[in-house]
């Protein structure tokens, strides 16, 4: 009997040693090194497709990885969309008055903070070609939050400010 | 046999209770206590502005090589950077005022909130004086030992430039 309720008790305490253990790895600052490498290499797969999607003026494709979630937050330049529908048809209407559209990462920093949250920040060129036959480039800072969502990541935060010589 | 069948029960109830909790949403509660929390530390900076007091400002924020600042004219830079330009601007001007509006945090885990804010401030140096004249900001914070920390920092501008007006 002694042996049984001894065993037992053991049994819980290793339980709940690798409930928080679980807790923890799964806790900012917690992942292991590998784990960090296949987030950051998720991410910027994830933002590399963005990217194509906006070089082939593909609204549905840029945005696709954008969350549905009404925590949704975007802004451009400082200004806040209302939604994921005015991004959309923000897209839309650059898209239809755009020529070319080439856009390049400069460089990205991703810290994964958990195994379903990372941050990126980073920098990218970008060159449009309008319709009108004029043009606009520059580079714009841009910062991510990403939640995996369903499996996949989605952007649940982002925001852009194009370089000025200030 | 009794105590044996009772701790198999704790067991399975613990068992539970951790798979549980680590795919549970917050409940509300939980997400309103957060929110609290860092609406707290959004005060903190505030007032650290306001009063261009740095140590306060600074509290507010872990900034540690894995700190990254967007400055409002688009460049990605690290905690040195900030450390330089905030203590310039607080230690060379005589008063501030700034004004936080439309400030939005969502608790996306325990751990982690953003925190979305648009403000408008200006810095009274002795001979000019500099305002922002609404910058769209974006925060990411983590909880540490140590409370509520920001660990990500991205203002825009929303004019073209911010105003730099020469006194006399």
């Amino acid at each position: 009997m002694k042996l049984n309720t001894l065993l037992l008790g053991l049994f819980i305490v290793v339980i709940l040693q690798s409930c928080t253990n679980k807790a923890e790895q799964t806790s900012s600052n917690q992942l292991s090194e590998q784990m960090k490498n296949q987030i950051s290499s998720e991410i910027m797969e994830v933002s590399n497709q963005w990217i194509n999607g906006n070089k082939n003026l593909n609204a549905d494709k840029a945005i696709q990885f954008w969350s549905n979630s009404p925590d949704l937050r975007f802004a451009e330049n400082g200004q806040f969309f209302a939604n994921r529908d005015s991004i959309y048809a923000t897209l839309n209407n650059y898209y239809s008055i755009t020529n070319t559209l080439n856009v390049e990462w400069l460089n990205r920093k991703i810290s994964p903070l958990s195994n379903s949250t990372a941050l990126m920040s980073g920098e990218f060129h970008f060159s449009l070609n309008f319709k009108d036959g004029s043009s606009w480039q520059g580079t714009n800072a841009f910062t991510g939050v990403f939640i995996k969502e369903n499996g996949e990541w989605s952007l649940i935060q982002g925001q852009e400010t194009t370089r000025t010589n200030e | 046999m009794k105590t044996t069948s009772l701790f198999f029960a704790i067991s399975l109830f613990v068992c539970f209770s951790c798979i549980n909790n680590n795919n549970a949403p917050l409940s509300q509660q939980e997400k309103e206590k957060i929110t609290s929390e860092v609406n707290a530390v959004m005060n903190s900076m505030k007032e650290g502005m306001k009063n261009l007091d740095s140590e306060a400002f600074e509290a507010t924020f872990l900034l540690d090589n894995e700190f990254k600042y967007v400055r409002i004219n688009g460049k990605v830079s690290d905690a040195n950077a900030f450390l330089k330009e905030e203590r310039n601007e607080f230690n060379n001007a005589n008063k501030a005022d700034f004004t936080f509006v439309s400030t939005d945090i969502r608790v996306i885990r325990p751990d982690f909130a953003i925190v979305t804010l648009i403000y408008h401030g200006t810095f009274y140096f002795q001979n000019s004086t500099v305002s922002f004249p609404d910058c769209g900001v974006t925060l990411g914070l983590v909880k540490t030992a140590d409370g509520w920390k920001v660990i990500h920092l991205h203002e825009s501008v929303q004019r073209s430039k911010f105003v730099v007006t020469k006194l006399n």
